[in-house]
């Protein structure tokens, strides 16, 4: 209860570490104005009820600001997203000097805040990207609530967190086409018309119909005057200025109808969207869209909770499906990453009342050798000291990461670390040895005593232990010492007696990681972004990238360090959660790329660990017809797009229309909603069951040969 | 050459420049062996094909027409009589006069400008004990001087060059286009459509074709294997040319065309718009030009270091000439076998370094130091070109 007792303290994750300390002079995309407002997500050591969270407070340096929280029915949780608007005077201090700055005034006024509500919880922030200067509202007021709808029904919420959502476009206007059927959208990076929210402006039905009749229909000209488009800024990238969009296309599959193929039907169904700032799209770190898409889930629930008071019967379970079709590959891939804790305490809590699912891709990074997992058996084969390459190509901008993560119970002492640069790179060290680390710590990789990596311990939110390498990018623009590209080397070496742990079932069936985890953080350039991202990898002479009969090989190799099983998006393996898969329509095989959850070898099957993919839908029509024809950002445009994010929204449409047909059911486990689809199982795939779960089979939501979409399926 | 068909008429387009036909004939030289070709000079006809390009095709056709179009001329003299003509009343032209320069085909401009540099160049190979020593210099000043690589540093070298085996995918129209000529990879940067910029297209041809003359007694002298030599899982994409590798003769003319590039833009008159900007982007062109020959798998990262060396020092050596100017030169001095340049890649950070004479950015392996140095004549041939490429360039200007 007294403030004394609490504790208070900044994650300083490698991430953060690196960004904004160590490698903060190396390009990161997104991350290049001084003037932006940083965000967090704060967590307490105990759940906190969010109505009791200020909206805003000061500090000495500037205020602390919260977004929409889902406050319905006392709900408390351990995780609340903010932002640090900081004062004038304090701006344009180094970025290390601002996240100190940050840290010391947030924690402390957050928990001087909190400690009165809760008995001294210990609060940590986990810092995120920036939101740029020009889209915060600092003295925002939330939009009024709508009065309740004379003729209840019986309704669906669909929800859509992803960027580049063209919210005035037609396939989303109800079947008479009298107007939207989008509720809410939340464009978290607009800067003009709309309400202003905390960062970015709402636009809800009202307003959405209000401007498509201002500006006739004229789409540009609205996004325009929303300032999502033709802005002139070079340094923002705006997704709706181009033709498309990741978000035109997952909203499409999401929800979409052609104009003159709509069914009424539909009209029940209630569209809440929220637009992601592109900058924190195309972040290659994967720890910077946090805040982003936590606080899009609070909107998200919140106005869910506004629909169903307008729109539903009173008392009616009102199911809300939200897709987001996003993911990386680092975190602890055990649903304990602070996002995935996150959704899950806001799923578990809302299914106690209604009907809720959250969708999420499995990832496209199958074939990319970028999951390793080293196990007792190559120690035992090796004298005790495993080594790994990973390869970090020339002409990346970006830097790279790599996370190693031990099984739980196991420490830094357990199993010695230690990363090799390549010879031809001339680093001050032949090798490099990580920190120890009471909770985190890091550690420099030098040339010529210039920082061009750093190593980093920590113990990731008091559970599992985890080295981070963090590299600078091997091309640099300015005068900077890249990174040498080529092959760095891990080396293990065990330390500890007795066998490293293999995968081992907990008292609830699930199974625990074992072995020594590694994954490369997704490294891409996102939709356009021209961040020169390049993709590291590793090399592992004994994983097979071929076929005896010359095929690409799907299947990991016996023995080998490198596993393609396991690359699961680090964001999407939740309790709570769905994970979808991506399957070719025409052969009902795995596309190459849909990652899938871990294996082990148990009485000598190869039997599923840990968390797999449950569903799949159609990300290919075929070889030669690769991906999912959807709308572009403008009316009238298609896209085939492949990759699991087309699949997952499929999956979310097909929920939606089986609670628009049966709405009942209490619906609190995963197993309930898979039971709710009608779902097919068995395919060519010898690795079907295991990598693609459960098939669902696209529905055309047409209703005739001459609709557009279906004219375009059949052209590209 | 029709593989090269479509890549060329894409570019035909930027470039404005039909006489991409007659540069697919000169992607026979790209890759140099067509500057040997050009020494051993089959007539002019080769020679108009290297350096005539659009300029030339309408001469060609005079030719072409050959018999009829003599028959019919000889159909009309007639008219002028029988009589003797008396003595011409125009006078005799001004003997050695660089003003003729405008009387001659593009064919003849580039002999001429050739000969005038190379008055001024020596290429000098010194068998020292352990390595030997290649100096390149002019008018009596060295301007770049190697050392052979040795197998040591190939052996590192090789490595970086499959690193960059992955971008093929993404690099490899480019690479292909770039085998033909590499000058069409500005023209977009700084605005100029082809038909309004004779003599600037004509000057970048022309460097391109001298600095590429300039590479080879230095690839002959320091007898460098190839990558794919060395290395048989390169299998490069496109066919590794018969010279040396070290320097790259791509890097050599495209740091040379960056930095004439970059001096007329500052030369030109004031209201050319972002001209610190595209000074950005054409040095980053060169660079890409250099590496792209890398991701192709035909040359070392060392080798684009090197061939910058001397190109931006030929570029220099042209900008002073064509200004009537002393030639502020960049002696570099480059040992590949340097501890940090056996391992070092060739990234843009350090094209800007070697373009810049005040950076302060290490090079590997690389030290330079500033000479000015006068030119033979007060009266460059290369003065008449190069203020018509200026004339050129100042139709960037705002307010035109």
């Amino acid at each position: 209860m007294t403030p004394a007792t609490a504790h208070v303290e900044c994650a300083d994750g490698p991430y953060e570490a690196w960004v904004y300390g160590t490698g903060k002079g190396y390009k990161h995309p997104g991350l290049d104005r001084a003037s932006d407002a940083l965000t967090c997500v704060f967590e307490a050591s105990e759940p906190v009820e969010m109505c009791d969270i200020p909206g805003r407070w000061s500090t000495d340096k500037g205020e602390v600001l919260t977004p929409v929280l889902w406050t319905a029915r006392g709900f408390k949780s351990r995780f609340a997203p903010a932002l640090f608007f900081e004062d004038d005077a304090a701006r344009g201090g180094t970025p290390a000097g601002r996240l100190q700055g940050f840290n010391a005034c947030v924690g402390q006024t957050a928990i001087s805040t909190l400690t009165s509500l809760s008995p001294g919880p210990r609060i940590v922030s986990h810092v995120n990207y920036p939101v740029r200067e020009q889209t915060v509202f600092c003295d925002w007021a939330d939009s009024a609530e709508p009065d309740p709808d004379s003729d209840p029904e019986g309704i669906v919420i669909v929800a859509i967190i992803d960027d580049g959502i063209p919210f005035a476009h037609r396939n989303f206007t109800d079947a008479a086409g009298r107007g939207t059927r989008i509720d809410y959208c939340w464009s978290q990076s607009a800067t003009q018309a709309g309400h202003p929210m905390l960062f970015g402006r709402e636009y809800d039905k009202a307003a959405i119909d209000a401007l498509y009749q201002q500006y006739e229909g004229d789409e540009g000209a609205i996004y325009h005057a929303a300032g999502l488009a033709g802005g002139g800024d070079p340094n923002v990238r705006n997704p709706l200025d181009q033709a498309f969009s990741h978000g035109a296309h997952v909203l499409d599959s999401l929800a979409g109808q052609t104009p003159g193929n709509g069914e009424a039907k539909q009209d029940r169904v209630h569209i809440i969207a929220v637009d992601l700032p592109a900058m924190a799209s195309a972040e290659t770190s994967g720890f910077g869209k946090d805040m982003f898409a936590l606080s899009a889930m609070h909107y998200i629930f919140d106005r869910a909770e506004r629909i169903a008071a307008a729109y539903a019967k009173p008392g009616a379970r009102v199911p809300l499906i939200v897709n987001l079709s996003y993911g990386h590959s680092s975190g602890p891939h055990d649903g304990n990453g602070v996002i995935e804790a996150a959704f899950d305490e806001m799923i578990a809590a809302r299914r106690a009342h209604h009907p809720t699912a959250v969708v999420l891709p499995s990832g496209n990074m199958f074939m990319q050798s970028i999951h390793a997992v080293m196990t007792e058996q190559h120690f035992a084969e090796a004298d005790g000291a495993v080594t790994l390459d990973w390869f970090l190509p020339p002409d990346d901008r970006t830097s790279s990461f790599l996370e190693i993560w031990f099984p739980d119970g196991l420490t830094p002492d357990d199993l010695k670390v230690e990363l090799v640069p390549p010879a031809h790179g001339l680093m001050d060290a032949g090798h490099y040895g990580f920190p120890s680390a009471d909770k985190v710590a890091h550690s420099p990789i030098t040339k010529g005593d210039q920082p061009v990596g750093q190593l980093s311990t920590q113990q990731y939110r008091d559970g599992r232990w985890r080295h981070v390498v963090a590299l600078a990018p091997t091309d640099v623009l300015v005068d900077q010492v890249p990174a040498p590209a080529g092959r760095w080397m891990v080396r293990v070496t065990k330390t500890m007696a007795g066998p490293l742990p293999g995968y081992t079932e907990g008292p609830d069936g699930q199974s625990l990681a074992g072995g020594l985890q590694f994954w490369i953080q997704r490294d891409e350039d996102f939709g356009g972004a021209r961040s020169g991202a390049r993709q590291s990898y590793f090399i592992d002479p004994k994983n097979a990238l071929y076929t005896d009969d010359g095929r690409l090989a799907e299947t990991d190799s016996p023995g080998a360090l490198v596993r393609r099983f396991g690359t699961m998006s680090g964001m999407a393996t939740g309790t709570h959660v769905l994970r979808i898969g991506g399957y070719d329509e025409t052969t009902l095989r795995a596309a190459r790329y849909s990652c899938a959850g871990s294996l082990r070898s148990k009485d000598g099957d190869t039997v599923p660990a840990g968390a797999q993919v449950q569903l799949s839908a159609a990300s290919e029509r075929s070889f030669t017809q690769p991906g999912i024809v959807g709308a572009g950002t403008r009316s009238g445009t298609y896209i085939a797009q492949s990759g699991t994010s087309s699949a997952a929204p499929q999956v979310a449409r097909a929920l939606a229309d089986a609670f628009l047909d049966t709405p009942d059911g209490e619906m609190k486990t995963v197993a309930d909603y898979l039971e709710k689809l009608d779902l097919k199982t068995g395919t060519g795939d010898p690795k079907g069951p295991d990598r693609l779960g459960l098939f669902v089979l696209r529905a055309p939501h047409v209703s005739g040969s001459d609709d557009e979409r279906m004219r375009v399926e059949r052209m590209v | 050459m029709s593989l090269f068909g479509p890549f060329h008429a894409g570019h035909a387009g930027h470039a404005g420049h039909a006489g991409h036909a007659g540069h697919a004939g000169h992607a026979g030289h790209a890759g140099h062996a067509g500057h040997a070709g050009h020494a051993g000079h089959a007539g002019h006809a080769g020679h108009a094909g290297h350096a005539g390009h659009a300029g030339h095709a309408g001469q060609t056709g005079v030719y072409a027409a050959g018999g009829a179009v003599q028959a019919s001329t000889m159909a009309v003299v007639h008219l002028a009589g029988t009589d003797d003509f008396p003595v011409f009343g125009g006078g005799t032209l001004t003997p050695n006069a660089t003003d003729h320069m405008g009387r001659y085909g593009q064919d003849v401009r580039s002999m001429l400008l050739t000969m005038e540099f190379l008055e001024g160049f020596r290429s000098v190979y010194t068998p020292e004990p352990d390595a030997g020593r290649l100096s390149l210099s002019w008018a009596g000043t060295d301007f770049a001087s190697f050392v052979p690589a040795s197998a040591e540093t190939l052996a590192t070298q090789v490595n970086l060059v499959r690193y960059y085996l992955d971008q093929r995918g993404d690099r490899g129209a480019e690479i292909v286009a770039q085998t033909g000529g590499v000058t069409e990879f500005f023209a977009p940067i700084i605005a100029l459509p082809a038909a309004r910029s004779k003599h600037l297209t004509e000057l970048l041809q022309f460097v391109q074709h001298l600095a590429g003359l300039c590479s080879m007694p230095a690839k002959h002298a320091l007898a460098c294997r190839r990558p794919d030599e060395l290395d048989s899982r390169l299998v490069p994409l496109i066919p590794t040319p018969s010279h040396g590798s070290l320097p790259s003769g791509h890097a050599t003319q495209a740091s040379a065309i960056s930095t004439v590039l970059v001096t007329l833009l500052e030369a030109a008159d004031p209201g050319i718009s972002h001209v610190a900007e595209r000074r950005d982007m054409i040095h980053a062109t060169g660079h890409r030009i250099a590496v792209n020959r890398t991701v192709a798998g035909v040359h070392y990262p060392i080798d684009s270091a090197a061939g910058f060396t001397i190109g931006i020092n030929v570029g220099r050596i042209i900008a002073a000439l064509g200004q009537n100017a002393d030639a502020e030169l960049l002696k570099f001095s480059f040992d590949p076998n340097d501890t940090a340049a056996q391992g070092a890649d060739f990234i843009l950070r350090d094209a800007k370094a070697l373009f810049d004479p005040a950076s302060t950015t290490p090079i590997a392996g690389v030290s330079v130091e500033r000479a000015t140095v006068a030119p033979p004549s007060a009266d460059s041939k290369f003065a008449w070109l190069w203020s018509r490429a200026l004339d050129d360039i100042n139709h960037l200007r705002a307010s035109a």
